[in-house]
Formats: structure tokens, C-alpha cells, sequence
């Protein structure tokens, strides 16, 4: 009852004071309306640039159109100076200065140089950002017609080694062809006996006389001998003289018929034919000698063979290993497994997709301006209405009230909450209406995040209202507060522009801190156990900033009633023009 | 009188080493309304708050009966308990309207008259019946839906009054009610006290105004230098104090320096004697003879007697008697 109703006092009074309804409520509708500028101004924007190609070719023409298709507007300048100038005179961003002779070769790496004005550190990184992705895209194009290039000739080179070892292999199975045909040559002349030749035809024709069956016997044991003359005769064709085998066939083939005719013949005529078969003896005799000189002619002709084989085997080795060093090459040039020019020119390639199809502009500066919301409304509410009681001709009559001190702050403390609350949730409310942000998929971690940030503030809020005496000078102090954590961020000069120590203290700005918090909670549904620890600190911080508050002390004015000891002077009054005020003090 | 209600005993209050209370003793009875009066400077306004707890006097005691409403071990033995040691209880038997009205201006009548009864924890239907109580005794229904910074300044301070009642106080205290009013709201606003004080309200009030305070008030203590001086009824505090007469005399042609001359001459117990732009002034305690005396001497020298006129002094003599050296500064 009694907490309420000095809550329900606050907010009337906080409304009907124009200064502060104004915070109130045009604090929240301003931030809207950024918002709504930076979402409807995606397109507002033009980033231009210059640039100067003393000698223009395709290259160049290619860089420029493809700048062209990216939304830059692009100006041709004759020189550099003439470029530079209109940097000077904020008509472009930048200046690109292309080589006399650009081109790629082997012999110059070209360099093309970009002219910006630091000045204007924002957009010098933004244009840059831009220029060079796109400058790196057309590079990229070119090593890439360069690689492949490069690939072509070494697909070329793999085919045809793949060519050269077909021919090996069909050499190789030639080699081993011919090596069998010499196997079984050399097979076929050793297995010639030209011993046979020593049937003694003497003693068989002796016997012929006895028996026809002996005759049958010859005659069987001729067809054996003319049989196997007649495959010794095929065997050494290639090697005898055609004429000489010829008449051996010949000579062979009568025989046979004369032996043939022997069969039938009586055994009268078998005297006339045993006659007849020693001059068969005589011209066999004589046949044998020309046999074995032919045995000798096998000789040499084997010998020849060995030697021959010789050859053939140590070309066989040169062949495998000239093999062995073709395929080696060709494993090794098969082992390389990426062969697209793509893939070698850029290896990883980056696709830069936004993470939701609002401008990311919006998706950045978003939580940023929440919490910059957040911490205005929190630091200016608060000290607003501490001053309000401070210099209200009612703090009188509230001290003859028997609530304490505690009281009174928890219930400031808590209306300048819900007020900041109430905003946020609005400004959530309508970013979720009208940008469908995925609100509700890490509201616990963003209500979190906007709660521990406005009790943050808040604290800081209640302290500069009992620090200065009059609400301009609250005021200011909020102000002057709010914009150093605005200005010593990100949103405002970037990071990489600020020194090293500076960028050291940044890291330690609430503001920072809360909005980095808020902007992953919301664009990355960080889950709210990441940023507990984080979060309590920074409330461990509030609430001992607080604390003095309650209490009923402070230590400033612990310092003040010390100073005023000393100097002996009494500067309450002067500070307050009433004395009824001073039971701040004197709790 | 229903007994002691309020006990000041041996109070001392510094304000950055000067002493502006000197151990003040003074009882208050229930029901009456005590008057405190003394120059602009001389502590009133620091006795009334440091009696209420809102300064902590360095020495001396603040305590009050507490009609056994403080709940509280060992309360009952003893009836009163102190300001200090019992502040938020002490809260709620002090009303208190300040020198400067003190409320919310951005708050209407009404909603400052609730804001600060629900302070004092009054239920809901209690507290609604209480402010139109006092919205209709403080003439200021009509006004209700006004905020309180638009109020004239009687409003005003009729509407602080109505702030400091709104919790029906046992002791209600008033700084200087009636200052920088016109004298038909002074007398609106004192009939209102005598109203509340009827209601069974002890009143302690502080004012410049004394003739005002001579007649609303049932005992008056005079204040000096943070000293009480005496407190008494004021009839008393008049019959002893106020021991001599004065005789003013206009006279034609007025040559009031040998009149002078000769009334010194003629008789002994004239305390003061002093020639105004009116005539002549005469104080003394023998009124008879010195007016048998004058007359005597204006008809040797031949003036004619055109007003003569023989007073007791009120309480306003008294004070300036009193104060003579902060003559400038008194009302
Ligand atoms: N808070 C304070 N701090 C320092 N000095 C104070 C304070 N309040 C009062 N005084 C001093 O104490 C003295 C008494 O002041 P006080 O207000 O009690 O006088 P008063 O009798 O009420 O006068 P008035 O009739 O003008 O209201 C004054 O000299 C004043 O300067
Ligand atoms: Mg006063």
C-alpha cells in the first residue's frame, strides 16, 4: 500500500512535469524513429569512387564494370591529382589508381593502388571493405584463368604419358611372344636326334631277306622314318635352303612310294628291291651327311638364338624400368587430388550471406540502440526524480511520514524499472511487429540482458541525483555520463581507430557489454547461461553502487559534512536555499 | 488538562558550532495549545522540529506519552518513550505544518491529501473518510481536483494543514500558521485551530503575530536567544510583565520639551518619558499622581490638552520590551 502508492505518486509526478514526461515518452518514440530511418534507408546511401587508367585494356575494364554491376557509382579521372581532388572535395570516397601496364605476367607482380581519406574513418573502412572484396573477386578471376591454364597442360601431359605406357605394355607382350617362339625353336632344334640316323639299314636288309614280315617291319620302320623326316624337314623349314628341303621332300616322298610299292611286290622282286634299297642306302647314306651337316647349321643357328635371346632380355630390364619411371611419374602426378582451377585459385570459398534478410545495418545497430534507450531513460529518469524529491517542497512532509529512507529509494528504484521496462518491451513489441525479429526464441536471455542494464543505470541514475543539487545539473551529469559510454564504443568511432589503451578500457564499457550481450541474445539466441556470470557481476556492481543509496548515507556527502568541518563554513544553504532539505544530511 | 503529553527536557541543538537551543525545558499538557513566541531568529522553528526528531539535539530528551499504542516490551512500564529512540512511532503522533507549506505541487489536493495518508498506513476507507473530513473543514472541497501548486497561498497553507492532519495526529504543530496572510484568512485559520484543538488535538504552534497568540492560546513560552524564558498563562505572563502604564498626551501648541522639564522636576516616579511624533509619552507605575501632575503643568504654561490617553501594554510591548535590541527585526 504505502510502496505503492509512492509509486503510483512518482509516476504522476514524472508525467505531469513536462522535462521529464518528455524523456518518458519521447524517448522511446525518437529511438523508433531512428530505428525506422535506419530500416527504410538501406538504399540511401551511394558509395562512389574514381579512379585512373592511364592505358585502359580488358582487365581494367573488367575490374571497373564489375565495381559497376556492385552499386558503386564510378568515375573516370585522366590523372591522379584530378582524383585525389575530388576526394578532397567529398565528391568520391575513393580513388583507385590502376598501373600504366596492367596486366598479369610472370615477371611483375601488379599492384593497384587505392587513395582514401582517413579522415572520415567510418566510410574509409566501409569503402574499402567493399572496393576490396570486389577488387579480390576480379583478381580471383584472373589467377583463375592463370591456373587453369596451368591444369590444362598438365592434364595434356598425364594423357600422354598415359598413351606411352599402353605402347610399353603392348611392347612388353610382343617381347614375351617373341621369347616363347624362341623357347620352343631352341626346344625344337635340340630335340632333333640325328642319331636315329645310325638305324643300321645294313643288318635290316639282311633280315628283309628272310621274311616278308621282316619286309612289313621295313616298311612299318620306313613310314616311322619317313614320318619323322618329314617333321624334322617341317620343323627346320626357315632354316634350310627351300631348294634343299624341297628335294629332300622330294626324295623322301619317292622312297615312300617306292616303299609303298614294296609291299606289294613279291619277294622276287624283293632281291631287285633290296637292290634297289641299298642305292636307297647309298643316296640315304649320302642324305645323312647333308643331315648332319644340317645338324651343325642347328648349331650355329641356336647359337645365334642364345645370343639373341641375350638381347632380348636385357631389353626386357631396360623396358621395365623405363615402365617402373612412367608410372611413378604418374602416380605422383595422380596424387594430386584437386585438379578444378576453382578449388586451387580459392580454396575455401566464402559465400557472405546475411544471417536474415533485413539490411544488416538494422540487425546492427538494433540492440544498440535498445540499450542506448535503456541507458538514457534510466540514467535521466532516475536522477530526474531523485532531484524531483530532493528540491520538492514535500521532502518535509515526507520525512514526518514514518516511512524510511529505504523505502523511498527501493520505491524510486523500482518505478524508473518499470518505466524503462515498459519501453523496452515496447520498443521489443514493435521491432518483433514490424521486423519479425525471433523474439521470443531468447527472451529470457534478452529480458535478462535489459534488466540487469537498466538496474545498472538506474543505480548510476540514483547516485547523480544525490550528487548534484539541482535537476540541470543532473541532468548534464546524465547526459555527459550516457554520452561518454555512447561516444568511447563501436556504434560511434570504430574500434581499430581507437589506441591500445583506450581499446582496453572499451572492453569495460556497460554500455558495450550490454549491447554486445543484447545483440547476441537476439540475433543468435545466445542462451542465458553464457552470460550469467557476465550479468551478475555487472548487478553486483548496481547493487553496490546502491547500497550507500539505502543506506541512507552517502559517502559524498560523508565528504561534503567533512569538508565543512574543516572550513568551518556552511555551504548547505547555499547549495540548497533551504534548510528543511537537509535531512538527507542529517539521518 | 488531562496531564503531560510531551516532556522537553534539557534540550541543546548546534547548528555548525553556534548554539542555537540552550537546554530548553518544557512540558506540554495534553489538549492545550501552546503558544512559543520570540524574535525571528531565536530558535522556534529548531525547538519545534528537533521536537518532532527531525534534528537530533546534541543534549537533552524528547519524550512523549504514548497512550499505550506502542507495542512494545517494557512500553507499558513506562508511559513515555522518546522521540528519538521511537522515531517512526513519534512520526505518528506529531502532525507537523511547516514555515513552508510542504506537499506535492504537481499533485492535486486530493491526491496529495492520500499520498500521504497512505504513508501514515490508513486503510483505504479510512483514509478516503479522513481527507473529506478535513477537505470539508479546511473549505477546500471545491479546490479538490486542483493541483496544489495553483492553490493561493491561504489555500495553501490550509491545505498543509489538512496534510499534517490527515493521520488525526495526537499533537499537531503549526510554524507561524498565519505568516503573510490577510487578517480575515488569519482569523479563518485560527478558528480552525480552535476546531481541531476542540477535537481532542494538543496544538503547539509558533507565531510573530502576538496579540493573535495571546487570545488562541492557552499557555504561552517566550523564547529568547534559544532560551525559554517563561511559560505561563498569557494573563499571567501580561500581569507581570506589564506593571506600568502609559499616558500619551497631544497638546496645543505642543511645546512638549518645557513640559518635559517641568513634569521632572515635579515628580518622582515617572519611569520613562519620550517625545514622539504624537506627544508625549509618560510611562510609570503611579498613573494617578502623574496625571494629576500633568494636567497641573499644562495649565501653568498655557497649553491646551487635545488627547490624552492612559493604556495597559498587550503582549506586543512586551515582546519589543523584551527584544529591545532586535527592534528592527520584529513584526
Ligand atoms: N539547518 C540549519 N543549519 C544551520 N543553521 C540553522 C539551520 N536552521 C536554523 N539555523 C539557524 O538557527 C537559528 C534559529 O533559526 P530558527 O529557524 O529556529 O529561528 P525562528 O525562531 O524560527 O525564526 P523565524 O521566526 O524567522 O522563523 C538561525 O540563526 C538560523 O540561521
Ligand atoms: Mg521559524
Amino acid at each position: 500500500m504505502r510502496f505503492t502508492s509512492i509509486i503510483k505518486k512518482n509516476f504522476k509526478l514524472l508525467l505531469r512535469s513536462k522535462s521529464s514526461a518528455f524523456i518518458l515518452l519521447a524517448g522511446p518514440i525518437l529511438i523508433i524513429l531512428i530505428v525506422g530511418l535506419f530500416f527504410n534507408g538501406k538504399s540511401a546511401y551511394d558509395l562512389s569512387l574514381g579512379y585512373c587508367a592511364p592505358v585502359p585494356n580488358d582487365l581494367t575494364r573488367s575490374f571497373i564494370s564489375s565495381l559497376e554491376k556492385n552499386g558503386f557509382v564510378v568515375y573516370d579521372f585522366n590523372n591522379e591529382s584530378s582524383c585525389t581532388d575530388k576526394i578532397k572535395q567529398g565528391v568520391i570516397h575513393t580513388c583507385i589508381l590502376f598501373p600504366q601496364d596492367f596486366k598479369v605476367s610472370n615477371d611483375q607482380s601488379t599492384e593497384l593502388r587505392f587513395i582514401v581519406d582517413y579522415s572520415r574513418v567510418n566510410l574509409v573502412y566501409k569503402v574499402i571493405d567493399a572496393v576490396s572484396e570486389i577488387i579480390e573477386f576480379e583478381t580471383r578471376e584472373v589467377s583463375y584463368s592463370l591456373t587453369n591454364t596451368l591444369i590444362s597442360r598438365i592434364d595434356s601431359t598425364l594423357s600422354g604419358l598415359e598413351k606411352q605406357e599402353e605402347l610399353e605394355e603392348r611392347i612388353s607382350g610382343l617381347e614375351v611372344d617373341i621369347s616363347k617362339d624362341f623357347d620352343s625353336l631352341k626346344s625344337g632344334v635340340d630335340s632333333i636326334d640325328f642319331s636315329t640316323g645310325s638305324v643300321s639299314l645294313r643288318s635290316l636288309r639282311s633280315k628283309l631277306g628272310n621274311s616278308q614280315d621282316s619286309l612289313d617291319d621295313l616298311i612299318v620302320k620306313y613310314g616311322e622314318f619317313s614320318e619323322y623326316s618329314y617333321e624334322m624337314l617341317d620343323e627346320l623349314e626357315g632354316y634350310l635352303d627351300s631348294n634343299k628341303s624341297d628335294e629332300i621332300r622330294a626324295e623322301l616322298d619317292l622312297m615312300s612310294q617306292e616303299v609303298a610299292s614294296l609291299q606289294n611286290a613279291s619277294l622276287d622282286d624283293l632281291n631287285a628291291s633290296l637292290q634297289e634299297l641299298s642305292d636307297a642306302d647309298e643316296r640315304l647314306t649320302g642324305l645323312f651327311e647333308r643331315l648332319q651337316e644340317n645338324e651343325r647349321l642347328a648349331d650355329s643357328v641356336k647359337k645365334i638364338v642364345s645370343r639373341t635371346e641375350e638381347h632380348l632380355s636385357s631389353f626386357r630390364d631396360s623396358l621395365s624400368s623405363l615402365s617402373k619411371g612412367t608410372s611413378g611419374m604418374r602416380e605422383r602426378l595422380e596424387e594430386i587430388d584437386i585438379t578444378r582451377a576453382e578449388s586451387i585459385v580459392s580454396p575455401v570459398n566464402t559465400k557472405i550471406e546475411p544471417l536474415m534478410s533485413e539490411s544488416s545495418n538494422f540487425q546492427f545497430a538494433f540492440p544498440f540502440l535498445v540499450i542506448l534507450l535503456v541507458m538514457f531513460a534510466s540514467l535521466m529518469i532516475s536522477s530526474t526524480l531523485i532531484i524531483f524529491e530532493r528540491s520538492s517542497r514535500a521532502v518535509f512532509r515526507n520525512f514526518m511520514t514514518p516511512i524510511d529512507r529505504k523505502m523511498f529509494i527501493s520505491a524510486h528504484f523500482l518505478t524508473v524499472l518499470l518505466i524503462v521496462l515498459l519501453q523496452s518491451l515496447l520498443i521489443l513489441l514493435i521491432s518483433y511487429l514490424a521486423m519479425k525479429f525471433a523474439l521470443f526464441s531468447s527472451i529470457l536471455s534478452v529480458v535478462a540482458v535489459i534488466f540487469v542494464a537498466s538496474v545498472f543505470f538506474i543505480a548510476l541514475g540514483l547516485m547523480i541525483g544525490f550528487v548534484f543539487a539541482s535537476q540541470e545539473g543532473a541532468m548534464m551529469a546524465s547526459l555527459v555520463l550516457g554520452s561518454t559510454f555512447l561516444f568511447i564504443s563501436n556504434l560511434v568511432v570504430p574500434l581499430e581507430s581507437i589506441s591500445q589503451g583506450l581499446a582496453g578500457i572499451i572492453r569495460f564499457n556497460p554500455f558495450i557489454i550490454f549491447s554486445e550481450f543484447l545483440r547476441k541474445a537476439l540475433l543468435f539466441n545466445l542462451p542465458l547461461s553464457d552470460a550469467v556470470l557476465e550479468l551478475s557481476i555487472l548487478l553486483l556492481i548496481a547493487l553496490v553502487i546502491l547500497v550507500p543509496a539505502l543506506l541512507g548515507r552517502n559517502v559524498f556527502h560523508d565528504a561534503k559534512r567533512y569538508w565543512v568541518k574543516r572550513k568551518g563554513k556552511r555551504p548547505e544553504n547555499k547549495l540548497r536555499g533551504n534548510a528543511d532539505k537537509d535531512w538527507l544530511d542529517d539521518l | 488538562m488531562a496531564g503531560v503529553i510531551l516532556r522537553i527536557d534539557a534540550v541543546s541543538k548546534s547548528f555548525l558550532k553556534r548554539r542555537i537551543l540552550k537546554n530548553v525545558s518544557l512540558s506540554v499538557e495534553e489538549g492545550e495549545i501552546l503558544g512559543l513566541i520570540g524574535s525571528s531568529g531565536s530558535g522556534k522553528t529548531t525547538l519545534l522540529k528537533s521536537i518532532t526528531g527531525f534534528y537530533r539535539p546534541e543534549a537533552g530528551d524528547v519524550r512523549f506519552r504514548h497512550f499505550g499504542l506502542l507495542k512494545r516490551k517494557g512500553a507499558e512500564k513506562d508511559p513515555f518513550v522518546s522521540v528519538f529512540s521511537e522515531n517512526s512511532f513519534a512520526k505518528t503522533i506529531f502532525g507537523f505544518a511547516s514555515q513552508t507549506p510542504s506537499f506535492y505541487e504537481n499533485l492535486t489536493v486530493r491526491e496529495n491529501m492520500l499520498y500521504f495518508g497512505s504513508l501514515f498506513g490508513l486503510k483505504h476507507k479510512e483514509l478516503e473518510s479522513n481527507t473529506d473530513i478535513l477537505l470539508t473543514l479546511m473549505g477546500l472541497k471545491s479546490h479538490q481536483d486542483n493541483l496544489a501548486g495553483k492553490l493561493s497561498g491561504g489555500m495553501q497553507r490550509r491545505l498543509d494543514i489538512a496534510c499534517a492532519l490527515i493521520h488525526d495526529p495526537a499533537i499537531l504543530i503549526l510554524d507561524e500558521p498565519t505568516s503573510d496572510l490577510d487578517p480575515t484568512l488569519r482569523n479563518h485559520i485560527w478558528s480552525l485551530v480552535k476546531k481541531i484543538n476542540r477535537r481532542g488535538t494538543t496544538v503547539i504552534l509558533a507565531s510573530h503575530h502576538l496579540s493573535e497568540v495571546e487570545t488562541f492560546c492557552s499557555r504561552i513560552a517566550i523564547i529568547k536567544d534559544g532560551s525559554v524564558i517563561d511559560v505561563d498563562t498569557p494573563s499571567k505572563l501580561k500581569a507581570k510583565y506589564a506593571e506600568t502604564q502609559e499616558i500619551s498626551i497631544q497638546a496645543y501648541p505642543g511645546n512638549y520639551q518645557s513640559i518635559l522639564a517641568r513634569l521632572k522636576k515635579k515628580c518622582g516616579d515617572i519611569d520613562t518619558m519620550d517625545i514622539s511624533s504624537e506627544g508625549l509619552v509618560i510611562s510609570s507605575s503611579d498613573t494617578k499622581n502623574v496625571l494629576h501632575e500633568v494636567l497641573h503643568v499644562l495649565e501653568k504654561l498655557d497649553e491646551e490638552l487635545v488627547d490624552i490617553n492612559v493604556s495597559k501594554p498587550g503582549l506586543d510591548e512586551l515582546f519589543t520590551q523584551l527584544n529591545r535590541e532586535d527592534r528592527g527585526d520584529a513584526a
